[in-house]
């Protein structure tokens, strides 16, 4: 229970683990947390994302602060990639193909989540470009083979998983008629190894921006192509939102056509739902950091 | 069910640090004790953090890790405001109820 205590604590803002942190520390190693105390710290740590206090947000500095920005930014699109993955599985299925064809709106929608999807990638690498060439040049006059290190994670993370999800292409390809459990778990194994690569692209860069001395001006376009990132996460909102309402305006329709999705007034709905809820969660948690951002890195310039 | 007024964390903590500074644990000890309210971790440290930003309550110099917390003069003045708002609530609604119930024995 301490144990899970410790890393909700660790989900409160920087700001806050650094005044109270070792105050909240103390008071769970004095009472020992319960599951109403686990629950009542994590609404603790989203009131105190959400309504931050002024007082504590000025104790950091603004580029600090505008670092943080980012790397929660990047935690949020990272999360996206998964549910536009979900959103992709869910929509494989030849029956969902079928459908857009009979109804432009689902592929049209369809279309507009990987065409947001696309913006955020493309966004994160110009975001991502100019930190690198920074921190690898920081690597380099300071001989720092930690941030060497760190900046060569990302990269060696997302080759392991190519390499897995290529062997398993290659394995699929060969067991087409008969995936069986070796199957499953070769996909719950990619699927693993891609959380755990996103994790890695999350903490590599952000331990690396905590490295390195960045004023305001080095920030600023990074954090541009973090706000045209944020514009991507919103495009794959909407494109959920309206692939969902399509769905379940003409789920009737659909699924008596003959080669309508199975079940697509209920489970479909139901998943798209979920995925619906996760974007525009993410998003706005997006907006709201990018927002609170900008304003350190004005306060920063001047 | 708990009267809301006394449930509320920030009079609550306000109230406990009224009587002499506490740290975090003392503090949930003793609204306990107080209104038999659990104020749970993150519930009190919000409310810390909220009071101690409005200059209401103020920490005082520790080595150790637990901080105590003393009230200041607004906190104090803030405090008996919002307890006088209670107690006049407190005592009309009271007055009331027992008005109604003697309009109820009368009418029976």
């Amino acid at each position: 229970m301490r144990r899970l205590a410790l890393i909700l604590l660790a989900l409160y803002p920087e700001a806050w683990r650094r005044r109270y942190g070792a105050e909240m520390d103390a008071l769970l190693e004095d009472a020992p947390p319960g599951p109403r105390a686990l629950a009542d710290l994590a609404r603790g740590a989203v009131v105190a994302h959400l309504r931050p206090t002024p007082s504590l947000a000025a104790a950091l500095a603004p580029a600090e602060r505008a670092r943080n920005t980012i790397s929660a930014a990047l935690a949020c699109a990272l999360a996206l990639f998964f549910v536009v993955a979900a959103f992709t599985k869910s929509t494989e299925d030849p029956a969902f193909a079928g459908a857009a064809r009979a109804h432009p709106l689902l592929d049209a929608s369809h279309l507009t989540v990987i065409v947001g999807l696309v913006l955020v990638v493309a966004a994160l690498a110009l975001a991502a470009a100019p930190l690198a060439w920074t921190a690898l040049r920081a690597a380099r006059e300071g001989r720092r083979l930690d941030i060497a290190v760190l900046l060569a994670l990302p990269v060696l993370a997302l080759a392991a998983v190519g390499a897995c999800g290529g062997m398993l292409g290659l394995w699929l390809s060969g067991h087409r008629d008969n995936v069986g459990s070796v199957g499953d778990l070769l996909f719950a194994a990619t699927a693993l190894g891609l959380l755990a690569a996103a994790i890695v692209c999350w903490a590599a860069p952000r331990a690396t921006l905590k490295r390195l001395t960045l004023g305001a001006d080095a920030l600023r376009a990074p954090f541009a192509a973090m706000i045209a990132m944020g514009a991507g996460m919103v495009i794959v909102t909407a494109g959920t939102a309206i692939y969902l309402v399509a769905i379940v305006t003409d789920a009737p329709g659909l699924a008596a056509s003959p080669d309508g999705p199975h079940l697509i007034a209920t489970t479909s709905a139901a998943a798209f739902s979920v995925q619906l809820a996760l974007a525009v969660m993410l998003t706005a948690i997006c907006a709201l950091t990018l927002k609170r951002g900008a304003r350190s890195l004005r306060i920063a310039r001047r | 069910m708990r009267p809301s007024g006394a449930s509320d964390p920030s009079v609550l903590v306000l109230a406990s640090l009224a009587e002499r500074p506490r740290h975090g644990y003392a503090i949930t000890a003793d609204v306990r004790e107080m209104a038999g309210v659990r104020l749970g971790p993150g519930t009190l440290y919000g409310v810390l953090a909220r009071l101690e930003d409005r200059g209401l309550i103020e920490a005082l110099p520790s080595d150790d890790r637990r901080k105590p917390y003393r009230l200041t003069g607004d906190g104090a003045r803030v405090l008996e405001e919002e307890l006088r708002a209670q107690e006049r609530v407190a005592h009309t609604g009271l007055s009331r109820l027992a008005s109604s119930r003697l309009a109820a024995e009368g009418s029976a």
